[in-house]
């Protein structure tokens, strides 16, 4: 199974870097998400966790890393959680690790609404975040 | 010759009124999604030294924006019939106003007063709640709930959310929100 890299940029619109690593399990998205086309972003990575669900069926940790993102994309990352917590339902290993910047109270109340949401267990750390 | 000078007069009076209010953006016009990305980058460089207050105001105009994109009533003819808006902001003492008015039709309005008026009385953890609602139960081409959860999101981001509403004509009134972030 091939890993998925996105490469991030802020342009016309905003686009998170994403790295989702198959032989590792390790994924990350991180950077700011105002998207075009906010649903094939998003089906592209849950896409990606049902083919690893399916082929691989090791460990997966998923570390969001993100600064900033629309409501749009928060249903989208919403549908990423239900796809990890349908695996874990599964059998499956998930740590989910959301990392929020710490002058941004905003991102950390989305970790608490996303647990309350999905019934997934969501580790949290705060981080500084560059200019 | 009156119509001449009042013409004039006006127009410095409204240039005035910028220069005095410190207006951060001001713009009336069709809305594209490359618009809300290119003047958020403006929002940004205009408000600096102070990062929270900065990103509050763009988490803001983000949302409110693009609920004029979608679901602003009036639409410009020329080119690709996009939706039209106005939106303010406005650097005050205290704090940075974000006001942002689009027509909507009539028949929408009652229902309109009566989300803000929810949005405006929740307490913060109803006010979160009713947005999980919101998103973990889309109910799709349902054009309200869509809209809803932006404002819910820019109300709860906000410090305060006031919102009017002006009837224009038998068919459609403006609808304007008045959102603050303190400095």
């Amino acid at each position: 199974m091939e890993d998925l890299e996105i490469k991030g940029e802020s342009g016309v619109f905003y686009i998170p870097t994403v790295h989702l690593n198959a032989s590792t399990g390790e994924c990350e998205i991180s950077g700011e998400s105002y998207l075009e086309d906010t649903d094939e972003f998003y089906n592209t990575i849950i896409k990606w966790i049902e083919q690893y669900v399916q082929e691989v069926k090791n460990a997966i940790t998923f570390n969001f890393r993100l600064t900033y993102f629309n409501t749009s994309s928060s249903r989208g990352i919403l549908d990423v959680l239900r796809a990890l917590k349908k695996y874990e339902d599964d059998g499956g290993s998930v740590t989910i690790n959301w990392y929020y910047p710490d002058d941004d109270d905003s991102i950390a109340e989305e970790a608490e609404d996303y647990m309350k949401s999905t019934g997934l267990k969501i580790n949290m750390f705060s981080f500084e975040p560059e200019d | 010759m009156s119509k001449e000078v009042t013409k004039e007069f006006n127009f410095f009076e409204y240039h005035d009124q910028i220069n005095q209010e410190n207006i951060i953006l001001s713009y009336k016009g069709p809305i594209t999604a490359m618009l809300i990305a290119e003047l958020s980058r403006d929002i940004r460089a205009e408000i600096q030294g102070n990062r929270k207050a900065s990103k509050k105001v763009f988490s803001i105009f983000m949302e409110l924006a693009q609920n004029v994109l979608y679901y602003s009533s009036e639409i410009n003819l020329f080119g690709d019939k996009n939706r039209v808006g106005t939106i303010f902001i406005v650097n005050e003492d205290e704090h940075y106003k974000v006001i942002v008015g689009n027509m909507v039709k009539n028949t929408i309005t009652s229902d309109l007063k009566e989300r803000c008026h929810k949005i405006k009385e929740l307490e913060r953890s109803e006010l979160r709640a009713y947005k999980r609602e919101l998103r973990d139960h889309p109910y799709h081409n349902d054009e309200s709930s869509e809209a809803g959860i932006g404002l819910v999101q820019a109300a709860l981001t906000a410090d305060s959310f006031e919102m009017k509403i002006i009837e224009m004509s038998n068919e459609y009134s403006f609808f304007v929100l008045f959102l603050t972030v303190q400095k």
